[in-house]
């Protein structure tokens, strides 16, 4: 592993220390005085690119500003889903204003060069005498704004300069604006949990109170979330559930049941929109005392590192021929979504235990665990709470869940 | 020359020490984040906005600076030191776990630096103990609240 980094590092440096891909600017540098700066296809640095205040040599003040849906970003990563705008604000040197001038836009893109003309962008092979300007000399302004580009949502890395060309001298952007734009994906919102916790501790005294008092308070976790809202009483549930969990029983058709009801299949939570199923002591396939190895049906991962037991199959094919819940698309959870329903201020059955009725000491999750070959995957206890990873061939519980698409 | 690479190269190999299984699935994708200029980072799917450093830390690349490491009673401290931001709960903490990766166990492009435990806000039933998300393989655990451990501030979108 190790090794490739080496490698790796290696074709960096080499790479950035030759200049490839720079087209020509090294050249450059040493012909002409002016120039513009070299763009660095390898290293994407955010830090050292500002949206605005750009960097000048004569005492023109270049500016350009990236606008995403009409309000102004100060990102240089951006999502291919959402088109870009640059606009690009020239503050003209005192003694350059109403002298005809050209106005030169510069930009690279995955480290080649190109500029905009009347006639849209084209490559620049990076000779000052190649440049030309995005529209015939005209008399400058004291303040030039300049559309550079207006829906802008092509992959990759750019890099965009300033300046005019006035009586043969370069005035232009020392450091250009640079940005990526990368492959969005829509983000689906998934709500969190909050914890189950109500009360404080007191530090020095070694002890958690009964009520949310304690040190520093304000910071602990009882003063934050939806637990702290529902202590106060201002949480609005669908369902019911201690602290801030929000649940409802749902019976085999998936029908909400009243909190109250003895008999249940499943239990929604109606804050993460989870549907799970529910362990029971009937000897059936969602019997408690059913245990697994890790892998089968829904593991993640590609199925190439490690061991895939299929041990669950059972469960998860018996539930979707079932259409448990009225659903036939069940799968073991991530470790996340199983750590939402912890209530950690519970200790031996960290959950609560009103709709979810029996032990979950040890559950598997769908996720295996990061290391090549290690035969480990992620599982959350409900003794304590806690997540973490385990051999695959042990056997523990499962808890499918169904989440709507 | 090769004498020259290697001097070169060591401060880079620690940097690079994180090992990702690329066949996993990610469980926090780089384009779940809007980065901001303040060095704070928004997660699109919790809508927790994030410190991309961890507590004394800045710069981008988060290499400025010493991190904080301190008792519980001094992590709620620092964490009141910084209007606005708070101590994360332990499930709020446990969903910037990177599960694709380890050493450390999380999107390294968002939260730069290297990790080890990171006290939450959440204490255990137990008193005088407190979960901690270890950001080295990306587990959960409860401490006694002296121990001395990092902070990374968080809060809530308005």
């Amino acid at each position: 592993m190790k090794f490739i980094h080496f490698i790796k590092l290696i074709v960096l440096l080499t790479c950035t220390f030759n200049g490839v891909n720079t087209v020509n600017a090294e050249n450059l540098i040493n012909k002409e005085k002016i120039l513009f700066d070299e763009p660095k296809a390898f290293s994407f640095d955010a830090s050292k690119l500002k949206a605005n205040g750009q960097f000048i040599k004569s005492k023109a003040k270049f500016f350009i500003q990236t606008n995403v849906a009409d309000s102004i970003s100060s990102s240089h990563d951006f999502s291919n889903l959402t088109p870009i705008q640059l606009t690009g604000r020239i503050r003209v040197a005192p003694d350059d204003v109403g002298k005809k001038a050209e106005i030169i836009v510069v930009a690279s893109y995955n480290g080649v060069f190109y500029i905009k003309s009347e006639l849209g962008w084209q490559k620049w092979d990076g000779r000052i005498d190649h440049l030309v300007a995005i529209k015939k000399p005209q008399a400058l302004q004291g303040i030039e704004d300049i559309n550079i580009v207006s829906d802008l949502a092509i992959l990759g890395s750019f890099k965009i300069y300033l300046g005019y060309r006035l009586n043969g001298a370069l005035h232009h952007s020392k450091h250009g604006l640079g940005f990526r734009i990368y492959k969005g994906k829509t983000v689906k919102l998934g709500k969190l949990n909050d914890t189950g916790i109500t009360w404080g501790t007191d530090y020095p005294n070694r002890k958690n109170n009964t009520h949310c008092i304690g040190t520093i308070i304000q910071q602990q976790d009882c003063s934050q979330g939806l637990d702290a809202q529902a202590a106060a009483g201002t949480l609005t549930k669908i369902g019911g559930g201690r602290a801030g969990f929000d649940f409802t029983k749902l019976d085999g058709n998936g029908q909400p049941l009243d909190a109250k009801a003895s008999n249940w299949s499943c239990v929604k939570d109606n804050h993460t929109g989870l549907i799970w199923e529910i362990k029971t002591d009937n000897g059936s396939i969602h019997d408690k005392d059913n245990t697994y190895r890790w892998g089968g049906v829904t593991a993640l991962g590609s199925g190439t590192k490690g061991r895939y037991y299929s041990d669950w199959d059972i469960l998860v094919n018996g539930s979707n021929a079932e259409s448990l819940c009225g659903f036939s698309n069940w799968r073991v959870p991530t470790s996340a979504e199983l750590g939402s329903l912890v209530d950690f201020s519970r200790k031996d059955i960290a959950i609560d235990t009103d709709y979810f009725s029996y032990a979950l000491p040890g559950v598997w999750s769908s996720e295996p665990y990061a290391v090549d070959s290690a035969n480990l995957a992620w599982i959350v206890g409900f003794k304590s709470g806690n997540t973490g990873h385990t051999q695959r061939l042990k056997m523990l519980q499962v808890l499918l869940v169904h989440s709507q698409q | 020359m090769y004498f020259l690479i290697l001097f070169l190269l060591l401060p880079f190999q620690l940097a690079y020490s994180q090992e990702c299984q690329s066949d996993y699935p990610q469980t926090t994708p780089s384009d779940r984040f809007e980065i901001h200029g303040d060095g704070s980072v928004t997660d699109k799917k919790t809508k927790l906005i994030w410190k991309r450093c961890l507590q004394g830390l800045s710069g981008e690349n988060c290499s400025q600076g010493t991190f904080f490491k301190g008792t519980w009673e001094q992590a709620l401290q620092e964490a009141e030191n910084n209007p606005g931001w708070r101590l994360p709960n332990i499930k709020e903490l446990q969903s910037i776990v990177e599960k694709q990766c380890t050493e450390p166990a999380i999107n390294i492009q968002i939260f730069p630096g290297n990790l080890s435990a990171v006290w939450s806000s959440t204490p255990d039933v137990y008193s005088y103990f407190v979960w901690d998300v270890n950001f080295k393989y990306g587990y959960t655990s409860t401490r006694e609240a002296s121990h001395s451990f990092q902070v990374r501030l968080v809060r809530s979108e308005q």
